[in-house]
């Protein structure tokens, strides 16, 4: 392989590619990089095997060929070239390659190419697209509430469910669970449902340009998603995404409507008071005011945030954290929260947005 | 304080062990403390002897010549210990504060309301269990709980409300009260003052001249029922664990891991009875030579489950094991998490190790094993 590339086109492609790469795999090639050359195009390539990444763009190719390099050093290397044209030669005996710059140059040994995994581009007819920015919607708005637990993968994903034109995407920690619909065009006949781990799409907006339109082909087990010369493809969660309908409640007994920001600065500074394993805040309501409070050895917040009541008082203690986790979610000035009881999940929404919700579950306190 | 204060006392606590233990000294009276031909006194007599007039903390010779024919039995503290641990696990089943007093005595506090139902509960737990008595007091604070329990004895239960005072409390002398000892008995009787009543209505300027603004003011509120005194829960805990020394060292790497399951289950069985989960869980390996390791790893999420604990905890041995032989391992958990944080879809391991717990509180911590334990006690057996 013999190549001339664009050092900024380069470190671009390193950079993104690298976010698949996994620092503690066993298998110690996938610590690597893949380049490919093939005709005027440079391929870059790298898997953890749960997702790979591949990035590609337009370079001189002299000789065909391909090679990998360790991840850590190549990009390290990139990343302080001079802005020249850049020549990366492998050598096919031992895998290392010579990167010319200028009067200079580095050699960094490789591991041997034909080793790398296969990366195969799944194809199908299951195929629709989703503007970026709605993509980057959905991770703010969901994903934040799915689980980071190696016992139950499920609760790792998000559920995409695509019927009648209309997506669904849930993510749940089984703590608190994020709900969001959105109409999808030219997607009547497309049913999906699947769950993709809540990483894979956290990576993918960040490596996604903005402004762009991701193509999605969903396989049996697989999904890609793709962005002019950018693809990124990842397993799929296998296993049944609990009924997420059936935890929903449909009643409540008390709604009060409040601002946003109130709720969560109160949160964040009655936290401040809470341990590491107590982060516990208090709220209680009564005649359109709400008290958030917090007592602990430390000391104690009692705050008081003016509300629109809608039926009875309640008390009900939460998690402080997954409380702001939530709140910041919701993306609108004023918030409608329902409850049914102190351990009952509690509801909140946009005001102005039916297609959007969260619940949150309650804390028992322990003792009287 | 708005809750419900019990006071939980084990009736003459020694010497029911030792007829527990054995069932022939049953019915008879029966005396543990310093040996009769000694200067030993009365530890704890049984209700049969305390009929012949014997006492606590009463000559053991004086005692043998009230009671000559009851049996005479020198104090086993450490079984009195493991069984008085039982006892409050069982506590622990039904009150998150528990202040332990002694051995035999403890403060729980309950909702306000739940108290008399908790009590006929807990009494019910500890005869149906442990086949001992304990008798319950029952109030709104510890000083009237403490008389109503004086009340409740023998193996009974007795609630004391504030507006019972006058009636219930009012009669009895002085010297029930909670700190009142033969000298200020003594200067009380003097003016007067014997019982509790005549006490409270004493203004409380001229208790303040007896004895002094602290005492005077104390003895003021005491005989009038007030106790602002709150349940001292001992100090929070840290870590749960359990460990085991093999009667002999172990090659079998598979026996260890059946032991470690055994001890993620004692753990995890503790850790939800005092409703708490863990984010960090422990694994101590000691090897043939005495050297020994401690290797931990946190967690994400906190987790209360038996195979939960127990998949962490083979993660860590065998990753940690090195080379046989193995003298002791044990299992920990730490950084606790002192609420319950409720969820949507409980994990199976969750609700699984909840009924099983629900068992064991119900029929004995052996009436329900997993299958790979069961294996190898069979196997031990046959050996």
């Amino acid at each position: 392989m013999r190549v001339v590339a664009a050092k900024e086109q380069l470190l671009n492609a390193v950079q993104i590619v690298q976010r698949a790469v996994s620092v503690r795999n066993p298998l110690p090639i996938l610590s690597g990089i893949r380049f490919e050359a093939v005709e005027n195009k440079i391929f870059l390539t790298a898997t953890d095997l749960d997702m790979g990444i591949r990035c590609s763009f337009a370079a001189e190719v002299i000789e065909p060929g391909a090679a990998v390099l360790p991840a850590k050093y190549v990009s390290e290397l990139v990343r302080r070239l001079p802005d020249v044209p850049v020549l990366l030669s492998a050598e096919p005996i031992n895998g290392s390659v010579t990167i010319q710059y200028g009067q200079s140059e580095t050699s960094i040994n490789g591991y041997p190419a034909e080793e790398f995994p296969d990366f195969p581009i799944p194809s199908g007819d299951l195929t629709f697209d989703l503007p970026v920015e709605v993509l980057k919607g959905i991770v703010k708005q969901v994903v934040f509430a799915a689980a980071n637990n190696e016992n139950r993968p499920v609760f790792n994903g998000v559920l995409f469910e695509l019927h009648d034109g209309s997506l669904q995407v849930i993510a749940t920690d089984t703590y608190r669970l994020a709900w969001r619909r959105l109409p999808l065009e030219n997607c009547e006949k497309i049913d999906i449902n699947i769950i993709i781990p809540g990483k894979t799409l956290i990576e993918l907006v960040k490596i996604i340009e903005p402004e762009k339109i991701v193509n999605i082909t969903v396989t049996e087990n697989q999904i890609l998603f793709r962005a002019d010369d950018t693809c990124l493809i990842s397993r799929l969660i296998d296993g049944q995404f609990p009924n997420y309908k059936q935890v929903i409640p449909q009643t409540h007994l008390t709604k009060v409507r409040l601002k946003t920001k109130e709720l969560a600065e109160a949160t964040e500074r009655a936290s401040l008071l809470t341990k590491d394993g107590s982060p516990i805040v208090k709220m209680s309501l009564e005649q359109n005011t709400l008290i958030v409070s917090v007592n602990t050895e430390v000391g104690r917040v009692h705050e008081e945030i003016p509300v629109f009541q809608e039926g009875e008082p309640f008390e009900v203690a939460f998690n402080a954290r997954y409380l702001g986790d939530v709140l910041k979610a919701m993306g609108s000035e004023e918030i409608i929260m329902e409850l049914t009881g102190p351990l009952s999940p509690g509801v909140l929404r946009p005001v102005d947005d039916q297609e959007y919700l969260s619940l949150l579950l309650p804390v028992r306190l322990r003792g009287v | 304080m708005s809750g419900d204060i019990l006071l939980c006392d084990l009736d003459a606590f020694f010497a029911s062990v030792e007829q527990l233990d054995h069932p022939e000294y049953r019915g008879k009276p029966v005396l543990v403390g310093g040996r009769p031909g000694e200067r030993g006194v009365v530890a704890t007599c049984s209700y049969e002897a305390r009929k012949h007039g014997v006492r606590s903390a009463m000559p053991m010779v004086q005692a043998v010549k009230l009671c000559p024919d009851a049996v005479f039995l020198p104090v086993n503290m450490d079984r009195y210990r493991q069984v008085s641990a039982q006892v409050f696990a069982v506590y622990e089943r039904f009150a998150a504060q528990i202040e332990k007093v002694s051995i035999d005595e403890a403060y729980l506090a309950v909702p306000s309301g739940v108290g008399v139902e908790t009590a006929r509960k807990i009494r019910e737990a500890v005869r149906q269990e442990l086949d001992l008595p304990v008798s319950v007091g029952i109030s709104t604070n510890k000083l009237l709980a403490k008389m109503a329990c004086e009340l409740a004895k023998p193996d009974g239960l007795y609630r004391v409300a504030k507006e019972d005072m006058p009636k219930i409390i009012w009669p009895l002398p002085v010297s029930k009260i909670h700190g009142i000892g033969p000298q200020t008995k003594e200067k009380l009787n003097r003016i007067g003052v014997k019982t509790i009543g005549q006490l409270a209505k004493l203004p409380e300027g001229e208790l303040i001249k007896m004895f002094g603004v602290a005492a005077g003011v104390l003895l003021h509120q005491r005989a009038n029922g007030n106790d602002t005194r709150e349940i001292q829960v001992e100090r929070e805990i840290k870590s749960i664990g359990e460990e085991i020394t093999f009667p002999k060292d172990v090659y079998d790497k598979d026996a260890v891991l059946i032991t470690l399951m055994d001890l993620s289950g004692q753990v995890g069985y503790r850790l939800r009875h005092k409703g708490l989960k863990a984010r960090t869980v422990t694994v101590k390996i000691r090897f043939g030579d005495f050297s020994t390791i401690t290797r931990s790893q946190s967690l994400h999420d906190a987790v209360e489950g038996d195979g939960t604990i127990y998949r962490v905890v083979r993660e860590l041995f065998i990753a940690n094991c090195g080379q046989p032989p193995w003298r002791l391992v044990g299992v920990q958990v730490s950084n606790l998490d002192s609420y319950e944080q409720l969820s949507l879809f409980q994990e199976r391991d969750e609700q699984v190790s909840r009924v099983v717990d629900k068992l064991k509180d119900k029929y004995g911590m052996g009436v329900i094993k997993r299958g790979s334990l069961l294996l190898s006690e069979e196997r031990k057996k046959k050996q």
